[in-house]
């Protein structure tokens, strides 16, 4: 059975000798039951206190975690029924897998004949056969990694965390195992939280995103919100990559604006979530794919290619506009598409309505 | 289920419980318990025929003369014994002012002299023990010197770092040495006499016998004993020589007492009664213990406890347990120095 | 203390414990030292120093003060430097495995025997007619006082700074001295500029750690240091035993304590903190043995060796000796010792097995969690604990042992005459390196093993004994076989406090020496050490029967 959480005003100060960090800073989350949410943001940014403090590992300063409407902040970490997957696995080492995977089960009393059955049967949704009577350190990483989820699965946890699982292992399977959690979430129904710093990961398997900056929330949403309408600057640099403008607002319409730029005015779409005064600086975001290049006869943008990158499935421009200031377009590598060299010079087309208006 | 804060109350209590628990069963004791400062041989001797005569079991611990002094001193509020038993009496006489013992005059100590038990019956002798010579037989024939006849023979260069004798803060040998010493030629003059003694000393030995048998192995030429230290080694075989010095020297009491505030002061008393009785002073000489029984009815047959040749000065006990402290102080002051 | 937010609180699972904790040390370490400085502090009724100005202006006591400073630097000195020897050639010079293990072996025994015998041995040997002075045929010296003292604390204690030089020499990178012969060097050049300096906060440790211990020590020079050379710990004894002066030998017994305390808090707060080298890295690859050159090395086998053949020799004296009818005199062989040892000597082998026994568990257990607690980054006032349970381990046993008479012989607690008293003596005592290594044995342990415990439903109680426990299980060993072996082998502290009703082992050993019994002294003396090494053995078994799999679980594929 799986539940709701509830974040309310959660915040955690931490005291290093006489200097205080405020590690999070007035959270509110509501996840339901059932969903998948990562929490995004780089390393620094509240994301695993949020976490460790939802299984009670870490005690909020000020605030309150509730599941499925209780009120658990008090509540000793053995009490929850939470599921934790550790980024290391935490994997208990001078126990064999049996034994590992049946620790919560014999906490609960159940019985030996149960705890067979059971621990086979986990054994064996996750993907492995034949290990119970191995150590931990005679596995390989994505075999821990999966006994671990064995681990937390059996115990029918009603809400599961998840801590960077997939962090230690190498690219291919991460891509791989992403995949299988999901399904496995997924087919069990578990409310999960999930913390990672990959955003590919993130936009991959969330039902939606948190994402995270300083302790402070940015920003919740889908992952196709959140990369076509990103609320701030900084998730709309953080997911994905983005060309960042400095302009001013000339005059606000109905459904566009007049942006002042390179001593041009454009029109521009407008930002619903946000009115601009006339005279104010906005930023202007453009995603390096929605940038076309072409002969610099006739456009409005004209630069030079100062830099160029095969990345497989697109090329990767760095086109200079005027010194210091930097476009990036990426172009899909195929045969229709022209490819341009290092010196060229190139105009730049953009589509108004791929760009975002954000405040400054 | 709220394990941890119980398990947690449980275990701490088990632990602090055990430990003073144990302290607290300071039960009844149906045994008498006691402090000697006899070798072990001697007191178990005596210890284990009371025993077998009465059927009480007796704890005893042996420490030197000064470590029972001090023991019974900061024991003084919870005495830890009932019966002190073969102590220097000089060493009783300074505990009395210090309340450390009851006065009980034991039945059968009325044919012990006078002399040998304290007038208001806080302490009664059990055996005499005189002072003397011992040196290593091999060691004077090698040196082509005579076994010494006077106190001045000791300062002989012959023996120079070569004597071996016991430390005058804890050994009562020591004290009485000093005590025949001062006997023999005044005070003032002891002491300038012990100075140029130290000299030829090796080691002051914490026991009174301490330097006995190395005296008898031949790792030192001689030294200053009771005579009961010095026929033990003979005892065992080793080659000794005995002598005593024509100045004189003081004989030692052996006696015991009653401990004030004693737990068992019946069972005290009986073995009082019962150390006091001739019976028990034939024990010396049924079990090799080389002490003169304190009752003359007592007789003795070892030609080495004869002392009709030996000069034995008169000691009055109660000065030198008043004095005992001043005369370790200014030993320490001008004799180690 | 520092903030308010109750985030920062214990978990209140521990508070219990924590009291518990803290009861046990105020009333087994702070008590009686405050008794003590009471009393050192007072006349009549009213604080002065008139005890402290009596005791330091005797001239006796202050040539024991000077003397028990220039002997501990005596010691320490040659100690670090023999013990250096020993853990270079133990882990540098490419000796053969047996011959390690056996040097390891030897330097282990003056740990486990008790502390008069080697002395006792060695005045036989190199007193005056001493048997090796008339092998050699070398004139007679005096070896008591200054000279004998000093030698035979330094067999004494140099194998604590082996053990300690050990781990320093193991833990160096060996790339260090890759790197320096890689660049040209001879192996003597690289020991030199590279292994030496590295190895000197290690040194300082140890010249420290045996400065304490020399200071500390009452069993050697009450047998070998005579009325020439006094120290500090004997003339406390003395005080009390020979003068009747319970106020002076606890203030001589408190001069001591300042410079102990004083070396402990140098060694701990300065030399520990400029370690170069972390004990928790990982330990290099010896791939290639790193010896000094082929003369050092020949040099220091060469002292080694005589040292081992001199410790051996000891040994087999006591051995031998304990087999005699008398010592020197009558060569004849006998049981007889033996048989006294097993019959009168009974009670006090069964009396210090028995106290031994309860003070392992009893201090295993409060040592075991006082690590746990202490090494909590939530613990109020964690430093203090810290502080505090080491306290009884660092002051000289002198001082602890007269404080327990002081304290416990009246006013609201009398233990005298009690079991109880030395058990808690032993346990306060004791407990540190248990404490110290299950601290250090906790460090390496991943907190998220304990969380993943907790997150899958186990109380923090179920899981400190089926996660924690068994991984910490070496760190516990090794502090019960500690407190074994010195419960066994005390004797500085509980000479104040054995009484009529419980005698140790090591007392009978003085009060038989005393008596010039040295075969039955040597009996005691071996059957003590038999009981140590039986007990040891006991406790691997005993872990090996209840962590069958262990090593093989944690040793990496």
């Amino acid at each position: 059975m799986s539940l709701s959480i509830s974040l309310h005003n959660l915040s955690k100060i931490f005291h290093r000798g006489k200097e205080a960090f405020k590690a999070v800073d007035n959270v509110n989350l509501h996840v339901k039951s059932g969903e998948l949410v990562t929490l995004l943001g780089p390393s620094g940014c509240g994301k695993t206190t949020i976490l460790r403090m939802i299984a009670g590992f870490e005690r909020p300063t000020e605030g309150r975690v509730l599941i499925d409407g209780e009120d658990i902040t008090e509540m000793a970490v053995n009490k929850r029924k939470i599921g934790f997957v550790f980024q290391n696995y935490a994997l208990f080492p001078h126990m064999n897998i049996f034994d590992n995977v049946a620790y919560g089960l014999k906490i609960r009393g159940v019985s030996q004949e149960e705890r067979k059955k059971l621990v086979a049967q986990v054994l064996h949704m996750v993907g492995l056969e034949e290990v119970e009577n191995r150590f931990p350190n005679q596995l390989s990483g994505g075999e821990q990694q999966r006994v671990a989820l064995a681990r937390v699965f059996v115990t029918n946890p009603n809400v599961l965390l998840m801590d960077e699982p997939l962090s230690n292992l190498d690219a291919k399977l991460r891509i791989y195992m992403r995949a299988e959690i999901r399904q496995l979430q997924k087919k069990l129904g578990i409310t999960c939280i999930y913390v990672t710093h990959d955003q590919k990961e993130a936009l991959s398997i969330a039902d939606r995103i948190v994402v995270l900056n300083k302790g402070k929330v940015e920003q919740v949403a889908t992952p196709f919100e959140l990369y076509a309408n990103p609320a701030t600057l900084f998730v709309a640099d953080f997911i994905g990559q983005a060309n960042i403008f400095k302009g001013q607002v000339k005059a606000f319409r109905d459904k566009e604006m007049d942006i002042f730029i390179y001593g041009h005015v454009m029109a521009i779409r407008n930002n619903e979530k946000k009115r601009f005064k006339e005279g104010e600086e906005v930023a202007l975001v453009v995603r390096p794919e929605s940038v076309r290049l072409g002969p610099p006869e006739g456009s409005i943008l004209k630069g030079r290619v100062l830099s160029r990158v095969f990345v497989g499935d697109k090329m990767e421009y760095a086109i200079e506009i005027e010194p210091g200031n930097l476009i990036h377009a990426f172009e899909p590598y195929s045969r229709d598409i022209p490819i341009f060299s290092e010196g060229d010079s190139v105009g730049l087309r953009i589509n108004p309505l791929d760009v975002m208006t954000l405040p400054v | 289920m709220e394990k941890n804060g119980v398990m947690g109350k449980v275990v701490t209590l088990a632990i602090l419980g055990t430990i003073l628990l144990s302290g607290i069963a300071t039960a009844a004791q149906p045994e008498l318990n006691a402090y000697t400062i006899w070798s072990e041989r001697y007191a178990q001797a005596i210890f284990s025929a009371f025993t077998k005569d009465t059927g009480i079991k007796v704890n005893w611990m042996r420490f030197s003369s000064g470590e029972v002094q001090a023991r019974l001193e900061a024991e003084q509020k919870n005495p830890q014994v009932d019966v002190v038993f073969g102590n220097m009496a000089e060493a009783f006489v300074n505990g009395i002012p210090k309340g450390l013992f009851e006065p009980y005059k034991p039945q059968g100590a009325e044919r012990i002299p006078d002399t040998f038990k304290d007038t208001d019956g806080y302490w009664t002798g059990v055996a005499i023990d005189p002072i003397c010579f011992m040196f290593n037989t091999k060691f004077l024939k090698d040196h082509n010197v005579e076994a010494p006849t006077s106190w001045q023979d000791l300062l002989r260069p012959e023996y120079k770092s070569q004597l071996q004798m016991a430390d005058a803060r804890t050994s009562g040998t020591a004290m009485y040495r000093i005590l025949s010493i001062i006997e023999a030629m005044g005070e003032d003059e002891a002491y300038i006499y012990q100075k140029k003694l130290n000299d030829n000393v090796q080691i002051y030995t914490k026991s009174g016998a301490g330097g006995a048998l190395p005296i008898a192995r031949g790792q030192a030429a001689g030294g200053i004993f009771f005579l009961v230290d010095a026929l033990e080694m003979q005892q065992k075989g080793y080659d000794v020589t005995i002598s005593y010095p024509k100045e004189g020297v003081v004989a030692g009491i052996e006696a015991m007492a009653l401990v004030k505030g004693a737990k068992s002061p019946d069972l005290a008393k009986k073995f009082l009664d019962w150390a006091s009785t001739e019976r028990m002073q034939r024990i010396y000489e049924g079990s090799q213990i080389n002490l003169i029984p304190s009752n003359p009815d007592v007789k003795i047959s070892n030609p080495g406890l004869d002392m009709s040749k030996v000069n034995v000065l008169p000691l009055d006990i109660k000065w030198a347990g008043d004095n005992r402290d001043r005369l370790v102080e200014r030993w320490i002051n001008e004799v180690l120095r | 203390m520092r903030s308010f937010d109750k985030s920062t609180r214990l978990d209140p699972a521990l508070v219990p414990l924590w009291v518990g904790l803290w009861g046990f040390l105020g009333l087994f370490v702070l008590y009686p030292l405050v008794r003590l400085i009471y009393i050192v502090f007072t006349t009549d009724g009213g604080a002065s120093l008139i005890n402290l100005i009596k005791v330091l202006t005797s001239w006796y006591n202050r040539k024991a003060f000077f003397n028990s400073l220039a002997l501990a630097a005596a010691v320490a000195t040659t100690g670090t430097f023999i013990g250096f020897l020993f853990a270079f050639a133990v882990t540098r010079i490419p000796l053969p495995r047996p011959v390690k293990w056996f040097l390891g072996a030897v330097v282990v025994l003056p740990f486990v025997s008790p502390p008069f015998t080697s002395s006792i041995a060695l005045t036989m040997v190199l007193g005056p007619n001493g048997l090796l002075l008339k092998l050699l045929h070398a004139p007679d010296f005096n070896i008591y006082g200054f000279w004998g003292t000093w030698i035979a604390e330094t067999l004494t204690y140099f194998p604590v700074a082996f053990l300690t030089l050990t781990a320093v020499l193991k833990a160096i990178d060996p790339n260090l001295e890759d790197a320096a012969m890689s660049m040209g060097n001879t192996p003597w050049g690289t020991f030199r500029t590279v292994t030496l300096p590295l190895s000197i906060p290690g040194l300082a440790n140890a010249f420290l750690l045996l400065f304490g211990s020399s200071l500390a020590d009452f069993a050697t020079p009450l047998v070998m240091a005579d009325h020439t050379f006094p120290v500090l710990t004997t003339q406390a004894y003395l005080q009390i035993t020979g003068m009747y002066d319970i106020q002076g030998g606890a203030t001589i017994s408190f001069i001591l304590l300042v410079p102990a305390l004083l070396v402990y808090l140098l060694q701990h707060y300065w030399v520990e903190q400029r370690s170069y080298i972390t004990i928790t890295g990982k330990a290099g690859a010896p791939s290639v043995v790193k010896g000094g050159g082929f003369f050092a090395e020949t040099l220091m086998l060469i002292i080694i060796s005589a040292i081992t053949l001199f410790i051996i020799f000891l040994y087999s004296i006591i051995f031998l000796g304990s087999l005699m009818k008398v010592w020197g005199v009558d060569n004849s062989f006998t049981l007889e010792n033996y048989v006294y040892v097993f019959t009168v000597g009974w009670k006090a082998v069964k009396d210090t097995v028995l106290i031994a026994v309860i003070s392992t568990f009893i201090g295993s257990a409060i040592g075991v969690t006082t690590g746990y607690l202490i090494n909590r980054k939530d613990l109020p006032w964690r430093k203090t604990l810290e502080f505090t349970s080491l306290l009884n381990y660092v002051l000289p046993g002198t001082v602890i042992g007269i404080a327990y008479a002081v304290a416990f012989n009246s006013g609201p607690i009398v233990l005298t005459g009690t079991m109880s008293i030395i058990v808690a003596l032993c346990v306060s005592r004791y407990d540190a390196t248990g404490i110290r290594a299950t601290i250090a044995s906790l460090q390496q342990i991943d907190p998220s093993i304990e969380e993943a415990s907790l997150s899958l439903g186990a109380s923090r109680f179920t899981t400190f004994f089926r996660v924690t426990l068994p991984l910490i299980m070496p760190a516990v060993i090794t502090g019960m076989r500690y407190l074994f072996v010195v419960s066994m082998t005390a004797v500085s502290a509980t000479i104040f406090l054995v009484s009529v009703r419980w005698s140790l082992l090591t007392i009978r050993i003085l009060e038989c020496i005393t008596e010039l019994l040295f075969a039955q002294a040597a009996a005691f003396s071996v059957v003590l050490v038999l009981i140590v090494f039986i007990a040891i053995g006991a406790i691997a078994v005993l872990f090996h029967i209840i962590y069958p799999n262990y090593y093989r679980q944690l040793r990496r594929p």
